[in-house]
């Protein structure tokens, strides 16, 4: 008991910072927020993000680079710190997105950074889960946070009904991650990834009864995980989700439990199940598959931004399945970097569409887009490019993950998974390359148009680096290669 | 300034393409003209070097494709069979420079035409200083471009652009066989370059290759294909019909490229590998008998031409005959001489015809054109010393030559030399007789031509006078200049780059045959030529006239007239199946049909169905959801615990089949929707 206060608080020092932070702002909230309801968001989002910038400080100088601790509970290696710099920095951009954003939908409620923060924390401690019942408690924790965020708009009948599919969907696959892990229990007696690793060490198809079962129960947590990724064929609520949801919420949707889940995803089939590799490297080969052309094909018939930009995100979860079901050290720093990519990518492309609000409203329609040349053609260049950078185009910083998980997963031998991927991923260039004809290639007079609200500092300073990310990360790209290699340097 | 001399023909060509509307036609002609007599300068400098003091030299300029033990380079060989080409190329291409700046004068795309002019030697001058290959390839096909370039030079004539077409289209085929042949030679010597090649002939020479599922002797195969190149190139039996079609072109390019320069790289080329066709006779009876062939059908389809430029086109025809024959009965030095002997005087006949057609306004069928004599006294010298020195008359440049290949033909006694002495007897008894008939009918006789032509005749002017009377002074002494240096007997002056194995050098037997036989060229030419001038004459004429309404002689006519029908068979036996071909299987029902109906059209119409059913699921009905993920998870379980019997199912080839299946499905329900819909 006493060896929890002398060591183990030391290396949870960002998250105990980061509860701290937030259980202040609440009090602040609850105590000052009659009168100045519309001060208050901004406040707290101010207050929050510097709570985040500390705990983000507090993370990269941490002296503990590898510890397990709470009783075999919780892990910090390279890929945790990893992963839980890139969540704060998701969180931190999801705040920078939201200062307009909040004021022009006139939502008023403090409890969004609050909400926002607890789910942050609970991605964290997600990343950083090293036993069945650990991980359980902070998926949990982060989908309460996550059904509450989905409704936030409660008058908006879309917002509502996001949060309700969402929330029910998401029981059903906590249900299937219960019953997984209770099988393996069964089974094994232990819940710690580590041991269930080194129990399974030169497991064979020797004992035919047990690695069945371990397999089931494999197979159940996997469709937990991916569901909650939205890798086909478990991706059905996400398109419906991203759209009713309010659009800062949707790109924390798309980015930050993503994040979270693939750390999961490779701290338990990594660590506690490696020697399952040939069953469940299908299993991810399949949904990576499924997910790509599902992904790519289903974008092709959307006709609402947040809707495509929700399939768009079903098929970069298959190209980093890929990258899963290589089961190679390689395969990993390709996920890792597809990660650091993606954000890049989906906070760039996200800070266009909220940029593109009229006086009348938000655009939901790709149809607003028409002509946006004219209106803005500094945005449409930037958006245009970051649809390039999705679809793969060389000089961009998309093409760079893409082809790294791509030749990964040709030494993997994983051939037919980087021939489908390239042919999907040109079918996906087609709705990518629509959009951009779309901005420019139309007659002047076609639609009348209708003048941009003005976009503010916070905004234009996360469009202008993201951008800046996504044209020059080819140039020199050795410093994320690194940080990736040593995140994935911890797993293996 | 052995790099000059590919250098300035490679600046004019710049100079006049890039800047051409800056510097006008006449700046444009000065400038190109200039830089070639520079080059033609230090062409001069360099045959001294190289020929006369005898101190070849290679230069290596760039590495070009370094893998392995690839070596192929850009590099430079100057020797003598180099100098003497450099010489012949760049003199003759300077004079038509020259020559071309007045009689293109007017068409206002000068510029172009210099700029052509200029590239085709520059390429010429890559082919003949390549050192490997390699790169002499690259001025092989860039002289070929060159040559379609200029074909095409008045590109809106439609018989322009068919000659061209056609002059692209056979030389590619004999492309193909200077490739395989480059082939061949990589895979039994391992280089390309002439110097390792020729140094390792003589101990190769009893490899054997397969080719086509068969072993043959592998020089033999080499120098075939070697020779289908060179056929196409230099027009022999077979590949030949594009030649006569290029007169199509500007009559300079008639004179620079298809009389005097490009048309010869095929003897070059021949003499080139000499090292390797000594080591193959084969090779060489192949090539004696082709050339005999070709500068007899040449000659006898020239007798009955009426197009000015078609006779000496087939003259060019017959004379290309003469020299590949010679180096087929290994007589590479005397195919080189007169190359260079028949450069001067054919590039004069083409400049006099030139002249002709300069001052008729155009007009170039010998039957309107007669009594030129005495209108335009100086083409027609020119023309009557052109003509005597390809018909071999005594002392002039083609006796020198002619006569003493024709020599050694008869000194060779084998079958090839006989039937090449033979063929080439009747080859030079007709080539006297058109040569004659041309100056008789153009220049002799009567006017024949509308009295408007007549009006407007004028003499050549000066800049194409001067390359005529140049030409002229070449035509009469560069034989009896050149022969004891070229051909003489033991003559030093080819060094290594022409090798000739004493067994195959009947030079000297030459020197003993008979001299009846001796003298019998010379004898059939006098005849020749006298029918030729007879024959034509407007005493004759109606008498001639009746024996060619008679059977035969109509039908003799005709097959000559329509030069052995070759065309008509390539046209109806090679032409018309290719071309229904193209059309009905490669493009009707392969590109247009299958590829289109599971490519593009397939693939567009598969997708957007498959978008239509995605969307379908997506019904927003939350039980729905939940019931695919459920149906996901089935599938998985399956996958996963009856492993071992789907494996057979997961193979990438199946998938490929599933593929087509599904799109042809899919394909099949557009089909009838649209069926519906015609029918309602």
């Amino acid at each position: 008991m006493f060896y929890l206060f002398e060591s183990d608080f030391l290396g949870l020092i960002p998250e105990t910072f980061l509860l701290l932070g937030l259980s202040t702002l609440l009090g602040y909230g609850v105590w000052y927020e009659k009168g100045r309801e519309s001060e208050m968001t901004s406040h707290q989002l101010w207050v929050g993000g510097l709570c985040l910038a500390f705990t983000f400080i507090l993370l990269c100088e941490s002296p503990l680079m590898n510890m397990i601790l709470c009783f075999n509970t919780l892990i910090i290696d390279g890929m945790s710190a990893y992963l839980k710099a890139l969540i704060l920095l998701s969180t931190l951009c999801i705040f920078g997105l939201s200062f307009s954003y909040l004021q022009q939908e006139r939502i008023k409620a403090f409890e969004y950074v609050i909400l926002l923060l607890l789910a942050t924390l609970s991605l964290m401690l997600m990343v950083s889960s090293y036993d069945f019942i650990s991980l359980y408690l902070a998926i949990e924790f982060q989908s309460l946070g996550l059904y509450v965020l989905a409704a936030l708009k409660r008058d908006n009948e879309y917002s509502t009904e996001a949060g309700l599919k969402y929330f029910v969907l998401g029981a059903f696959s906590s249900g299937f991650y219960l019953f997984g892990a209770s099988l393996i229990y069964g089974l094994t007696g232990t819940t710690n990834f580590e041991d269930l690793g080194i129990l399974f060490t030169g497991v064979g198809p020797t004992d035919l009864f047990t690695q069945g079962s371990v397999v089931v129960g494999l197979l159940f947590l996997s469709v937990a995980f991916l569901f909650k990724i939205s890798a086909a064929p478990f991706h059905m609520w996400s398109p419906d989700v991203y759209e009713g949801a309010p659009t800062v919420i949707t790109a924390f949707f798309s980015v930050a439990p993503k994040l979270a889940l693939f750390g999961v995803l490779i701290r338990v089939f990594y660590l506690g199940f490696f020697d399952f590799l040939f069953s469940w490297q299908q299993i991810f080969f399949f949904c990576s598959l499924a997910s790509m052309v599902f992904g790519s094909f289903g974008a092709l018939a959307q006709v609402k931004i947040k809707r495509l930009l929700a399939f768009s995100s079903i098929g970069h979860v298959g190209y980093m399945l890929i990258g899963l079901a290589t089961g190679s050290l390689q395969g990993l720093q390709g996920i890792f970097l597809y990660l650091l990519i993606y954000l890049v990518m989906t906070i760039n492309a996200f800070s266009v569409v909220l940029s593109l609000r009229t006086h009348e409203g938000e655009p939901r329609f790709l149809l607003d887009l028409k002509n946006l040349n004219l209106k803005s053609p500094i945005l449409a260049l930037t958006f245009s490019l970051t649809l390039f950078s999705m679809a793969g185009i060389p000089p961009l910083a998309g093409f760079l993950s893409k082809f790294y998980l791509f030749f990964a997963a040709l030494d993997a031998s994983l051939y037919s998974l980087a021939i489908l991927g390239v042919l999907s991923s040109v079918i996906s260039c087609f709705y990518y390359i629509s959009i951009i004809k779309l901005m420019y290639f139309h007659k002047a007079e076609e639609v009348q148009l209708k003048p941009l609200v003005g976009i503010d500092g916070q905004k234009g300073f996360l469009l202008g680096i993201t951008f800046f990310g996504i044209l020059f990360i080819f140039l020199y790209p050795s410093p994320f290669f690194l940080l990736s290699h040593a995140a994935a340097l911890s797993i293996s | 300034m052995y790099l000059c001399i590919l250098g300035l023909p490679l600046m004019g060509f710049i100079g006049a393409a890039g800047f051409g509307r800056f510097l006008g036609g006449r700046g444009a002609g000065v400038l190109t003209t200039s830089l070639l007599a520079l080059t033609f300068f230090f062409s001069c400098i360099v045959f001294y070097e190289v020929g006369i003091c005898g101190s070849s030299c290679t230069l290596s300029v760039s590495p070009w494709f370094l893998s392995e033990s690839w070596d192929a380079t850009w590099g430079l060989l100057f020797d003598p069979l180099t100098g003497t080409m450099c010489v012949v190329v760049t003199s003759v291409s300077t004079l038509v420079h020259l020559y071309s700046t007045s009689y293109m004068g007017e068409d206002p795309h000068l510029p172009r035409f210099m700029s052509y002019l200029s590239l085709f030697t520059f390429f010429m001058l890559i082919l003949i200083t390549g050192d490997n290959f390699l790169q002499m390839f690259v001025g092989w096909e860039g002289v070929g471009l060159a040559s379609y370039l200029l074909i095409n030079f008045w590109y809106t004539r439609l018989q322009a652009n068919k000659s061209a077409i056609k002059a692209m289209m056979m030389n590619r085929v004999g492309d193909f066989g200077l490739g395989l042949g480059i082939f061949a030679l990589y895979t039994i010597f391992g280089s390309v370059n002439f110097e390792s090649v020729f140094a390792c002939a003589p101990h190769l020479s009893d490899e054997k290759i397969v080719f086509f599922g068969t072993e043959f002797h592998a020089y033999t195969l080499i120098g075939i294909l070697l020779f289908v190149g060179a056929t196409g190139k230099s027009a022999q039996i077979g590949l030949h019909t594009w030649l006569p079609d290029a007169m199509e072109g500007p009559t300079p390019v008639s004179a620079l490229i298809h009389a005097a320069t490009m048309v010869t790289a095929g003897v070059f080329l021949i003499a080139r590998c000499s090292p390797l066709y000594e080591y193959a006779p084969d090779a060489l009876g192949v090539i004696a008998l082709a050339g005999g062939m070709t500068a007899f059908f040449a000659a006898t389809t020239g007798l009955v031409q009426n197009d000015l430029k078609r006779v000496i086109a087939y003259s060019t025809c017959s004379q290309l005959g003469y020299m590949v024959f010679a180096c087929g009965l290994s007589h590479y030095d005397l195919g080189v001489f007169h190359l260079a002997n028949h450069a001067f005087f054919k590039a004069l006949l083409f400049l006099g015809a030139g002249s002709v057609i300069h001052a008729m306004a155009g007009e170039q069928d010998m039957r309107r054109l007669g009594g030129l004599g005495q209108a335009l006294p100086f083409t027609n010298t020119m023309m009557l010393l052109g003509s005597l020195a390809l018909v071999g008359f005594p002392f002039l440049s083609g006796f020198y030559s002619k006569d003493a290949l024709l020599e050694v033909s008869y000194a060779h006694f084998t079958l090839s030399g006989d039937f090449t002495f033979i063929l080439g007897c009747g080859a030079a008894f007709c080539t006297s007789y058109y040569s004659f008939r041309l100056v008789s009918l153009t220049f002799l006789g009567e006017p024949k031509g509308p009295k408007k032509a007549y009006e407007g005749i004028h003499e050549a002017p000066f800049q194409m006078a001067i390359p005529l009377v140049i030409l002229g002074i070449g035509s009469l002494f560069s034989g009896f200049l050149g022969k004891e240096l070229m051909v003489g007997l033991g003559t030093p002056f080819w060094q290594n780059a022409i090798v000739n194995l004493p067994t195959h050098n009947t030079g000297l037997e030459a020197e003993y045959i008979d001299q009846s036989i001796k003298h019998l060229p010379f004898v059939l030419t006098c005849i020749g030529g006298f029918l030729g001038l007879f024959i034509n004459s407007p005493y004759l004429s109606p008498t001639v006239y009746k024996m060619k309404l008679t059977a035969l002689g109509l039908n003799l006519y005709t097959f000559l007239n329509r030069r052995w029908l070759f065309d008509k068979v390539y046209n109806d036996y090679i032409g018309a199946p290719a071309l229904n071909f193209g059309y009905n299987v490669s493009f009707k029902s392969i590109d247009k049909g299958v590829l289109e109906i599971l490519g593009p059209f397939g693939i567009t119409q598969g997708i957007r169905d498959l978008v239509n059913q995605i969307h379908k699921l997506q019904s927003g009905l939350i039980y729905h959801y939940a019931f695919v993920m459920l149906l996901g998870l089935t599938f998985l379980l399956t996958l996963l615990s009856l492993e071992n019997l789907i494996q057979v199912w997961v193979d990438p080839r199946l998938w490929f089949v599933f593929g087509l299946a599904f799109m042809s499905y899919f394909l099949a329900g557009e089909k009838t929707t649209d069926e519906e819909k015609v029918l309602g």
